[in-house]
């Protein structure tokens, strides 16, 4: 959402505070990989002194698993509550939410806590525990997201014709928090969230909003940490806005032209832009392969769509062939070329990757055919490094498997200049993919930041 | 699971392979997060980083997990 090259440069850092806790992580980690001074003899002495450890086996090892009690997928991002930027805590708290009904032996969101080994009662690293493990009626593919203070825990329900949004006490739920068996990897006794009373000062929820006729199961909340604000968008193309989630009073607003219409057609999640180069846009993508934006500066609010794909320009909110553009990373159309189908449910599945929010603001023509090459086109959210690379799952132009692509980029894209082929265990070559995340490291490697994406195996392709 | 270091070079026609890799049993859907404070040693005492992920399921045979995988570089 800002970054520190390209046009905005430093500018919008400080406006949003995810994107500052991360510059503030990537600077940890720029920091912890500075050589040690040359004059510094005592520390230099103590590491000689020290028992030196093992030789790194650069491999990944599972620390702990549980399992859901049910069938339905994991699909959205995990939430991650850390109580110290800097330093892990056992106190942290991660928050899965899972994609099938609840039951007392299958919760549809999990907190746990301890994570780490030597935590309380996690001393060999695979026992964590279990905070709590929440069944509402209905589970989600969206994700869940934390207030500010990790307080509140806000989750949207999927139910076939409406959508619930729950702002969860994470704190007030402590009886009867649900039990995980480790050695028969079975749950018992999964907590019902409690619906009364609502909004008091030892409430399970703070509040609870009913969206009646309202569907949505791919769209994940945004949380506006400066403004309180919660915005979602649904099946039909309407973006929701509700007001003052911190308090019990919260709503959904609509006045201004809320809810928002961005087309008719399936939202992923939106993004708050605030950079320089554009303050205030919510911006979001459909799964009619536009790119809409609403200029939160000017009422009524009204969606502004962007070119598709490219090539031509929409006529909602009139926006013009020059000027800024708010284009899509992924054009559903051709995101599953060449990836087996199964039905409507499972190609929302794959398009609900898309959920995390991700903005692309910029000056001037969009690139993708150039970029892409192939027709398999961009997947999924691209992710930006500190050196103005921008890393893209794809195809390549001339075979079916799947790459990952860097992108260089200075205020406008140039051609790939580096690609790298995913594996996976499964026979296929064309797969769907996970968005890419990055990887900061303190390593003394010489490219010490890394990404990571994951594939599903073949049984879940077909 | 994927790992690639940045700085690769590979072509189109040619892609370099990426520094690491497992297969997580039915596939993994959620989105990754990973966290690299690690002064809590895990496990191994050799790692650099958590990961965070949820997978999926297939009705009827297995059911998804949500996982805590450490990294070691």
């Amino acid at each position: 959402m800002a970054t520190r090259f390209g046009p905005d440069l430093d500018a919008g850092v400080s406006s949003d505070w995810r994107t500052y806790n991360k510059h503030v992580r990537r600077e940890q980690a720029r920091a912890a990989r500075m050589p040690a001074p040359v004059l510094d003899w005592f520390t230099s002495l103590m590491n000689r002194l020290k028992p030196q450890a093992a030789p790194v086996s650069n491999g990944p090892h599972l620390d702990w698993f549980l399992n859901t009690g049910g069938y339905g997928s994991v699909a959205g991002y995990p939430a991650k509550y850390s109580f110290d930027i800097s330093s892990a805590n056992c106190a942290d708290v991660i928050y899965f939410t899972v994609d099938q009904a609840g039951s007392s032996s299958s919760p549809n969101v999990i907190a746990i806590t301890n994570p780490y080994s030597t935590c309380p009662g996690n001393s060999t690293g695979t026992t964590p525990t279990v905070k709590w493990a929440l069944r509402m009626t209905s589970g989600t593919a969206t994700s869940a997201v934390p207030s500010l203070d990790g307080t509140v825990l806000y989750v949207l329900e999927s139910r076939a014709a409406s959508t619930i949004l729950h702002a969860i006490n994470v704190n007030k739920i402590t009886t009867n928090t649900g039990t995980y068996n480790f050695v028969t990897n079975v749950w018992s006794n999964v907590h019902t969230l409690s619906t009364s009373p609502i909004g008091t000062a030892t409430s399970e929820q703070l509040f609870q909003l009913t969206f009646a006729g309202t569907v949505n199961d791919v769209s994940s909340p945004y949380l506006d940490y400066n403004t309180g604000d919660l915005y979602f968008g649904d099946a039909g193309g309407k973006l929701h806005r509700v007001r003052n989630t911190n308090l019990k009073t919260a709503a959904e607003s609509f006045s201004n032209g809320f809810p928002v219409s961005c087309g008719t057609s399936q939202l992923t999640s939106a993004v708050l832009a605030s950079s320089a180069t554009a303050g205030n846009q919510l911006v979001v993508s459909s799964a009619n392969g536009f790119l809409y934006r609403v200029d939160m500066t000017t009422t009524p609010y009204v969606s502004i769509r962007a070119a598709q794909g490219g090539t031509g320009v929409g006529a909602e909110g009139g926006l013009t062939a020059t000027g800024h553009r708010y284009h899509q990373r992924q054009d559903h159309r051709r995101v599953w070329q060449g990836v087996p189908r199964s039905g409507q449910r499972d190609r929302r599945r794959r398009s609900a990757v898309h959920r995390r929010p991700v903005a692309d603001i910029r000056r001037g023509p969009w690139r993708e055919r150039r970029v892409c090459g192939h027709d398999a086109g961009v997947r999924r959210s691209v992710l930006v490094d500190e050196h103005g690379n921008a890393y893209v799952t794809g195809g390549p132009a001339g075979g079916g498997n799947t790459y990952l692509i860097k992108i260089p980029y200075n205020g406008d894209f140039s051609a790939p200049s580096g690609y790298a082929e995913l594996h996976h265990s499964g026979a296929a070559t064309a797969v769907q993919t996970t968005a890419v995340t990055e990887f900061l490291t303190a390593s003394s490697q010489a490219n010490p930041t890394s990404f990571s994406s994951a594939r599903p195996a073949a049984p879940i392709r077909s | 699971m994927n790992r690639a270091v940045s700085g690769f070079a590979g072509t189109d026609a040619s892609p370099l392979s990426v520094a690491s890799f497992f297969a997580a049993p039915t596939g993994v859907a959620s989105g990754i997060v990973i966290d690299n404070r690690t002064n809590f040693q895990i496990t191994t005492g050799l790692s650099t980083a958590n990961i965070y992920y949820g997978t999926k399921g297939v009705a009827g045979t297995t059911q998804s997990r949500i996982v805590q995988l450490n990294q070691e570089f």
